[in-house]
């Protein structure tokens, strides 16, 4: 792929990069689009890093569709792999893996990298590119891995609250009001594996969208987990390990990255992170009704249980 | 009668979580919890023992007679055939050719 980006230190007509941090990874991101970029800027201004790059991904805005054009072929497209390079169909998106530069080259139509369309990849672009870093810096042992939870703090820790889409995890963050807690995310948060030394997992704030802004970026310490379930009523039970371990896998965003892992070495990455984060923090099933304070009364409930009574 | 040396599959992935073991295809979709007992006889398919053996030691491990065990042991590795998450090799692993 011919070069389509200038690094920083030769940059004159404007600054093409911008540097996100996402746990314990640096991504640096190049773009041609200096108006996509400056939104970028704008929305991630929380998540902004000098540090060091662990990966770069290199970022070719395309403008040959417009966004109704775009809507309609998006949903015939289907994504494929060849190798290190991949495209969707309908050349709304292409690109390739370069393992040994740490790079991602992406060519992709405007409309999917943009914030402010609904129907954008950013989310996606942020996970690809963390797990990739991660791969590269720690092999198949992540420290941290992306879960589908909406993270409340209270009292000094975070309950987080897991779910797939549509289960009611941007709902909970909307019933939190100052005296509840602070919203972490709406929708992907960055969990750690338990520490070695003792420490327990903690979680981090992540420049993920969901229907709410990124939050500020910080990390606090797990105090429980609740798997959502949709219900007429507000009710909760403790998962026992393996059931507990079951429905927690499924919550973790697989590690799809650069040079990608084949299904048995994702899934086991899945399933060591799974296994220990439910040995350590009690898991429970949550149903949920919707009601704001049946939910916080269940949730000073289960403040009230210490850790160690749940798990033996 | 064949001699028979169940060998855990491959796309499979498993973990051993308090006194159960979680059985997950690679696919994901399909899961499988065993209890204490087949837990136990879940870890000694490995392709190097035949049933009758496992049925052995089940009945040294547990409180349970060798018919018993034999029975439970053939069971077990008919259900997990089923599921897809056992195979039935005729020769020991190790003297396999892959």
């Amino acid at each position: 792929m011919k070069a389509l980006f200038q690094r920083r230190e030769s940059a004159t007509e404007f600054d093409n990069t911008l540097s996100l941090q996402i746990g314990s990874i640096c991504c640096e991101l190049r773009c041609n689009d200096a108006e996509i970029l400056q939104k970028l800027r704008d929305l991630y201004h929380n998540y902004l890093s000098d540090a060091e790059p662990d990966v770069f991904v290199e970022l070719e805005v395309t403008s040959r569709m417009s966004i109704n054009k775009l809507s309609s072929v998006l949903t015939r497209s289907r994504y494929m792999r060849h190798g290190n390079h991949f495209r969707s169909s309908g050349r709304l998106l292409n690109g390739q893996f370069d393992v040994e530069n740490r790079t991602v080259k992406i060519a992709g139509e405007k409309a999917l990298i943009d914030p402010d369309n609904k129907i954008n990849l950013l989310n996606q672009l942020i996970s690809i590119s963390y797990y990739s870093a991660c791969k590269m810096k720690y092999g198949t042992n992540p420290p941290a891995m992306l879960v589908h939870a909406c993270g409340i703090l209270r009292n000094g820790k975070i309950i987080i609250f897991a779910g797939p889409s549509n289960i009611g995890k941007t709902t909970i963050a909307r019933l939190c009001s100052d005296r509840h807690g602070e919203v972490f995310n709406d929708e992907i948060l960055l969990m750690s594996r338990p520490g070695t030394n003792g420490n327990g997992i903690t979680i981090q704030n992540t420049p993920i969208l969901g229907d709410l802004l990124p939050g500020r970026n910080t990390t606090a310490p797990l105090r429980c987990i609740f798997i959502l379930k949709q219900n007429n009523r507000t009710t909760w039970r403790y998962l026992d390990k393996a059931e507990a371990y079951l429905r927690f896998i499924r919550q973790i965003i697989g590690p799809s990255c650069v040079g990608n892992y084949d299904k048995k070495t994702a899934y086991s990455i899945m399933a060591d992170f799974s296994s220990e984060v439910v040995q350590s923090v009690p898991v429970y099933e949550l149903e949920f009704n919707q009601d704001s304070d049946t939910l916080w009364r269940v949730a000073d409930e289960l403040e009230g249980i210490s850790v160690a009574e749940c798990l033996n | 009668m064949k001699t028979i040396y169940p060998i855990q599959k491959d796309e499979v992935i498993w973990r051993r979580i308090g006194d159960t073991i979680v059985v997950i295809k690679e696919d994901g979709l399909s899961s499988h919890t065993l209890n204490k007992t087949a837990s136990f006889i879940w870890e000694l398919c490995d392709g190097n023992l035949e049933i009758n053996e496992i049925a052995n030691k089940l009945n040294e491990r547990f409180e349970v007679s060798l018919e018993d065990a034999q029975a439970d042991v053939h069971n077990l590795i008919e259900e997990l055939t089923i599921a897809d998450i056992i195979k039935k090799s005729k020769g020991k692993k190790d003297k396999i050719r892959y």
